[in-house]
């Protein structure tokens, strides 16, 4: 018990840490690495979980999310860059080194969070919920602060992990179905996405927004 | 054993004609078959509708899906709109692969995607499971993406970009407060049925009220992203102006309702585990002014045509939402107005599509004259807009009125004058808009249009009868029947 309970925190810290990472990061491909390794460690919560009722649906789920979050969806992602020849982000709203100042005080305003609005009472551990927590305001600050749609994409995917990882310590176990629509919503939230990409890059010869602003008001 | 039947009848006509179109050879009747599917669809939830009435129950298919009055009510919605706007979509492409603006290739995709979309929207209404109703709202938008997209706008490309980014960031939210209306219904026992909104509604004395209250935040946020509540409503506009103009009939006569009916079914839960203290209806409340006040702020300065009417749908979801917020009348009023406002809003954009064909333009400082030029839709378009403005005696300003009232019988007269404030500003300047496409000098047709076909007339006539006639009476049957579906909201209807 002491020593998943220490795993836990290394993997949670480390989620934490990926954030970091995808906020210092300008390359696209190093982002998508970190988005990666986000999903791939947290993938490996349930596995961790304080006596798991149900071992083959957590099996099952801890193989597709890995396969889905680890593999598929970043190994599309890294071929749509290739496709579009841009591979970093350029000119940012907000610089690397301020992003993650930004980062790892919201990170240290979610674990204080955490002990004043007493959601640990109801999770599975008090990790989990700070850790998801810190990684939606991550995740909503890569989509609004970042130019370029594959970085919005990269910060969708992050936002939804931080879902993923309250699923995990509130509802432990959701019926089955619901967690597969959940990965699949994902799954195919992520082509279309990457469709839509191409399309833009054919029509305006980038993948920044900046030059895609003709809809306001 | 007959609503189960019909239920299944739905999804099997629908998943039959996404598979018809697939196969279909001509391309150029392909849009029959949505129009065929729908007209099944809706003879069927009559049907429904009177099997329901015959049954008292309202839970099927071992509790999977709930089946109410206010289901009904949505299910019927959408059903209708999607009739009405199928058989206006047959004209509308035809004209549109006359003048070779369309590829043949689109309408296979277009009818396909129309079908599962329509699917999809039953699913979340049906859903009795709250995990069920989250992933089919998420994959409406999905769905829904492509249907923007079309080579005859340049710009849809990136209306479908900030829709499809815009509403995947509310969806996620609203996963959130899925999970935490589940954390705070813990004590309720069974692991399944906390999932299941007739278990929420039974056991809700158990249910922790302060994490409730979080998530109903949660809920009304994200899914308030798809309803177009302000300020996450900045995808609408985008979305509805760039779109075919049936895809903006659905989108706002249908769409927007169908994820506002998922934080209706949410609100009964949380106010019952709070006590009915009212604290989830004053964040709908705040929500519903914030999207009055935007809609008044930005209505004025509106030049093209469909992202005024985008704006109209922001200012008519702010009036449902704060009709909820009131809760007695105002609920009654609320759902009142989703009926007009869904009918009333698909007859503003089916005339909007024609006028901006007619005069090649969507800028409305190039519009004038359209009552006299633009045989049948000019002048629809002057009536359908008198309506959605709000001017007596049509259902828009019966549905408002009782809105007011509402507020004005529990004492808020601070919320009765912000109200009429907003209503006001947003009832001149719309009015000066419609004045100025509607009458002055003719000027500026590019294109003569087809004749109307009977069907089209068919379809505003009815549509306006049913406006004008809700306006002044409402008819006993239909009147209870929204009485119960209010009561579903009000007191959870007793499941």
């Amino acid at each position: 018990m002491a020593m998943k309970f220490n795993i836990l925190a290394w993997v949670s810290l480390s989620i934490v840490v990926c954030n970091l990472y995808l906020l210092a990061t300008s390359r696209l491909s190093g982002m998508i690495r970190g988005v990666a390794a986000q999903g791939f460690l947290m993938s490996l919560l349930p596995l961790l979980l304080p006596n798991p009722a149900e071992k083959a649906h957590m099996f099952l789920l801890v193989f597709l999310s890995v396969a889905i979050k680890g593999v598929i969806i970043p190994r599309y992602l890294y071929q749509a860059i290739r496709e579009v020849r841009e591979l970093r982000e350029v000119n940012p709203a907000v610089g690397y080194s301020l992003s993650v100042i930004y980062g790892i005080l919201v990170s240290a305003f979610a674990f204080y969070l955490l002990g004043k609005i007493g959601l640990s009472s109801v999770t599975v551990s008090p990790f989990h919920a700070a850790t998801a927590i810190a990684t939606a305001f991550i995740g909503i600050f890569l989509i609004v602060a970042r130019q370029n749609v594959v970085s919005q994409i990269i910060g969708y995917l992050v936002l939804e992990n931080s879902g993923f990882i309250l699923g995990i310590s509130i509802a432990a176990f959701q019926p089955l179905f619901i967690e597969m629509g959940v990965l699949l919503d994902m799954l195919v939230g992520v082509f279309i996405m990457v469709m839509a990409v191409n399309h833009i890059y054919t029509e305006h010869d980038t993948i920044s927004l900046r030059k895609l602003e003709r809809l306001t008001r | 054993m007959l609503i189960e039947i019909t239920i299944i009848g739905f999804f099997l006509a629908l998943a039959l004609g996404v598979a018809f179109c697939f196969w279909f050879p001509d391309p150029r009747s392909i849009l029959r078959i949505p129009a065929a599917v729908s007209l099944v669809v809706f003879l069927l939830s009559l049907v429904t509708a009177l099997g329901l009435l015959a049954t008292g129950s309202r839970l099927f298919f071992a509790r999977n899906v709930l089946l109410d009055q206010l289901a009904l009510l949505h299910v019927i919605l959408v059903n209708l709109v999607f009739l009405f706007t199928s058989v206006y979509a047959t004209g509308y492409f035809k004209d549109k692969i006359r003048a070779g603006i369309l590829d043949l290739s689109y309408l296979k995709r277009f009818c396909m995607l129309w079908l599962t979309f329509q699917g999809l929207l039953l699913l979340v209404i049906l859903s009795n499971n709250i995990g069920v109703m989250w992933v089919a709202l998420e994959a409406t938008t999905l769905v829904s993406s492509f249907l923007i997209i079309s080579d005859a706008e340049p710009l849809s490309i990136e209306a479908m970009w900030k829709y499809l980014m815009i509403c995947s960031v509310g969806i996620v939210f609203a996963f959130m407060g899925t999970i935490l209306t589940v954390a705070a219904a813990k004590n309720i026992q069974g692991q399944d049925s906390l999932f299941l909104f007739s278990q929420l509604l039974a056991h809700a004395d158990l249910i922790n009220p302060r994490l409730m209250l979080l998530a109903f935040i949660f809920i009304a946020v994200g899914f308030g992203t798809k309803a177009g509540l302000a300020p996450m409503h900045t995808w609408l506009p985008d979305a509805h102006s760039q779109a075919p103009t049936p895809v903006s009939a659905v989108f706002s006569g249908v769409m927007l309702n169908v994820a506002f009916y998922c934080i209706m079914r949410y609100l009964p839960v949380t106010e019952a585990a709070l006590g009915g203290s009212g604290q989830a209806r004053s964040i709908l409340l705040l929500l519903g002014f914030l999207s009055l006040i935007f809609a008044a702020v930005f209505i004025p300065i509106q030049t093209d045509l469909k992202r005024f009417l985008a704006y109209c749908s922001v200012e008519h979801m702010g009036i449902i939402a704060v009709g909820l917020g009131l809760g007695g009348l105002g609920t009654f009023a609320a759902l009142l107005h989703t009926v007009n406002h869904s009918f009333s809003k698909v007859l503003a954009f089916f005339s909007a599509g024609h006028i901006g064909d007619h005069y090649r333009t969507r800028d409305m400082r190039h519009i004038s004259g359209a009552v006299s030029s633009l045989p049948l839709w000019g002048p629809v378009f002057f009536l359908s807009l008198l309506v959605l403005i709000g001017v007596a005696p049509f259902s828009v300003f019966m549905s408002e009125f009782l809105t007011v009232k509402a507020a004005f019988s529990q004492g808020r007269y601070l919320v009765v004058g912000l109200f009429l404030f907003c209503a006001l500003a947003i009832f001149i300047s719309s009015l000066k808009h419609v004045m100025g496409i509607s009458f002055g000098g003719v000027k500026n047709i590019q294109a003569s249009m087809g004749k109307a076909r009977t069907i089209d007339w068919a379809i505003a006539l009815v549509l306006l009868a049913g406006l004008l006639l809700l306006g002044v009476w409402i008819p006993a049957v239909f009147g209870a029947f929204l009485q119960n579906a209010a009561a579903a909201i009000e007191g959870g209807g007793g499941l």
